[in-house]
């Protein structure tokens, strides 16, 4: 995925340069409020289409399941009374 | 040979730079070889005690003589939180493509908007440096 070739891969390189970020206060709110992240995808094709969705999640939780996950890969490899 | 604890009172900067700080200790002991063990603590346990170790890792030694002249005996894994913050719109990206069938040459732009804050971005002994980032 990370490779040198997948990175310079010029199709790649082109849409990198079409991404762009913008700030949404809504979502500073909702993020120092309820601790809660927003994100807003929108994507515009070349024939002038446009889709957008929303996602979000809360980072909390998302820590937790991966502790979950982290426990599962690493308990063959790590005693329990290392972790 | 010495014992070596190596901790922090930056939480944050472990969790960011966790790669980086193994890296350090690795390669600091596989050049020096003055450590017997090396004990990685990401924990508040150990604070009190001095940081101890190369304040920049030399990545080309992590990996010499390792097994033989240095030897981790302990680590404690810890899960960057960036994972949790870019999930939402890989998923939203994924969603958006797999719906409307996108292919790639089709895209002419994509806006993504979120929060945006100061978050601290690098981390060295005694200095903390920030600025304002989209996460």
């Amino acid at each position: 995925m990370f490779s040198y070739e997948r990175l310079t891969d010029p199709e790649v390189r082109r849409l990198l340069g079409r991404i762009h970020l913008g700030h949404d206060t809504t979502a500073d709110a909702l993020y120092f409020n309820e601790q809660r992240l927003l994100y807003t995808v929108e994507i515009q094709l070349t024939d002038g289409r446009r889709f957008s969705r929303e996602s979000s999640s809360s980072p909390v939780i998302d820590q937790l399941d991966q502790l979950d996950d982290l426990d599962a890969l690493i308990g063959a490899l790590v005693p329990a009374s290392s972790r | 040979m010495n014992r070596a604890v190596i901790s922090t009172r930056n939480r944050q900067a472990f969790f960011r730079l966790g790669p980086d700080i193994v890296g350090m200790i690795l390669g600091d002991t596989a050049a020096g070889a003055t450590r017997e063990i090396v004990r990685f603590v990401n924990t508040t346990r150990y604070e009190h005690l001095p940081p101890v170790g190369r304040a920049l890792a030399r990545i080309g030694a992590i990996h010499i003589d390792l097994g033989t002249r240095g030897l981790v005996v302990d680590m404690e894994p810890k899960v960057h939180p960036a994972i949790g913050w870019k999930t939402p719109p890989h998923l939203a990206t994924g969603a958006l493509v797999a719906e409307h069938a996108i292919e790639p040459d089709e895209i002419e732009r994509v806006t993504v908007r979120s929060m945006q804050m100061s978050a601290v971005v690098d981390f060295a002994p005694g200095v903390l440096q920030s600025q304002n980032v989209f996460i």
